[in-house]
């Protein structure tokens, strides 16, 4: 499955932080699965175009692109942040960030029929309300239960293929 | 600062909380104090200490009903925070799941329950009948 989905438009990563899984159990919160109000959707990442590795760099350069503003207190945060968060391996190994992988199929089983983008590094929405995911949240948890989606292995989050962006 | 104000919290919920597993319980929902604001790289909030502290308080009442005669069981809860700051204890077991959360935005604790192929269901309880639900989650056979 491993070869299948990285080459495959029809698979998607979806970013878990810290505190949202729990290694005893290999549980996801289904709050890793909603959004807040002014969100477009959920953020996903395209697996054809991305990598479990690159999908949490992205978190990092996102904070590297804060350095530069012009709010010092945001400056100061980002600053705090990228000490305690040098690189993707201490995002997985030390802070406890996971990358789901999720089949498109199964999110439209759910009821979201639209995606936006791809974005240049295949980060995608997810389109739906804030009260859809509220209520769906456990649904997406449920594909987890039944295999369809898959927690990845942290071998499999720090992998590097050199194929993708 | 903040994380001393937690600690102060902790220490009086644990006072008398022999029970290891909500000792844990308690740790984890302090831990969530340390959170800051965009700590999931999407915008969530930081934990509201409202919510924590209802949680807490919360943990420390089903300690109570369990020394006066209710089962424990088998199942801790995992302890999630929300993306709107809320506190949540989850369970998650043979696919049914069940959540009981401490959100920011309402006084009445809010209950998600999802049976195995069925929809979820979403209701607002009190503190005596999430300890009900919590007892039985808690009981829930693997």
């Amino acid at each position: 499955m491993q070869q299948q989905y990285r080459e495959s438009q029809n698979y998607v990563y979806r970013r878990i932080p810290p505190y949202q899984f729990k290694v005893k159990g290999n549980l996801v919160s289904p709050s890793a699965f909603t959004i807040k109000t002014g969100e477009l959707g959920l953020s996903v990442f395209r697996c054809d175009i991305s990598s479990p590795y690159h999908v949490l760099q992205d978190c990092i350069d996102e904070r590297k692109r804060r350095l530069s503003n012009s709010d010092d207190s945001e400056c100061e945060k980002a600053t705090i942040w990228l000490a305690k968060n040098p690189d993707v391996e201490t995002l997985v190994n030390k802070q406890g960030w996971r990358i789901v992988i999720i089949p498109i199929d199964a999110v439209l089983s759910l009821g979201f029929v639209e995606l936006d983008g791809p974005e240049l590094n295949g980060h995608i929405n997810i389109i739906g309300t804030v009260e859809q995911f509220e209520i769906q949240a456990p649904d997406f948890v449920d594909l987890i239960n039944t295999g369809q989606a898959r927690i990845l292995t942290v071998e499999e989050c720090l992998e590097r293929p050199d194929i993708k962006i | 600062m903040s994380i001393r104000v937690s600690q102060t919290q902790h220490t009086s919920f644990t006072n008398g909380i022999l029970n290891p597993i909500f000792k844990e319980i308690l740790r984890e929902i302090d831990e969530l104090a340390t959170l800051e604001e965009d700590w999931n790289c999407e915008g969530a909030s930081s934990i509201d200490r409202a919510s924590l502290f209802r949680a807490q308080k919360f943990v420390n009442y089903l300690s109570n009903m369990s020394t006066h005669g209710e089962s424990i069981g088998d199942q801790a809860p995992a302890v999630f925070p929300t993306i709107e700051g809320g506190v949540q204890l989850y369970w998650n077991v043979n696919r049914h799941q069940v959540a009981i959360t401490f959100d920011p935005s309402q006084k009445l604790i809010k209950l998600m329950e999802k049976m195995p192929e069925a929809k979820a269901t979403f209701n607002f309880i009190t503190e005596t009948e999430a300890c009900s639900i919590a007892f039985e989650a808690m009981n829930m056979i693997k």
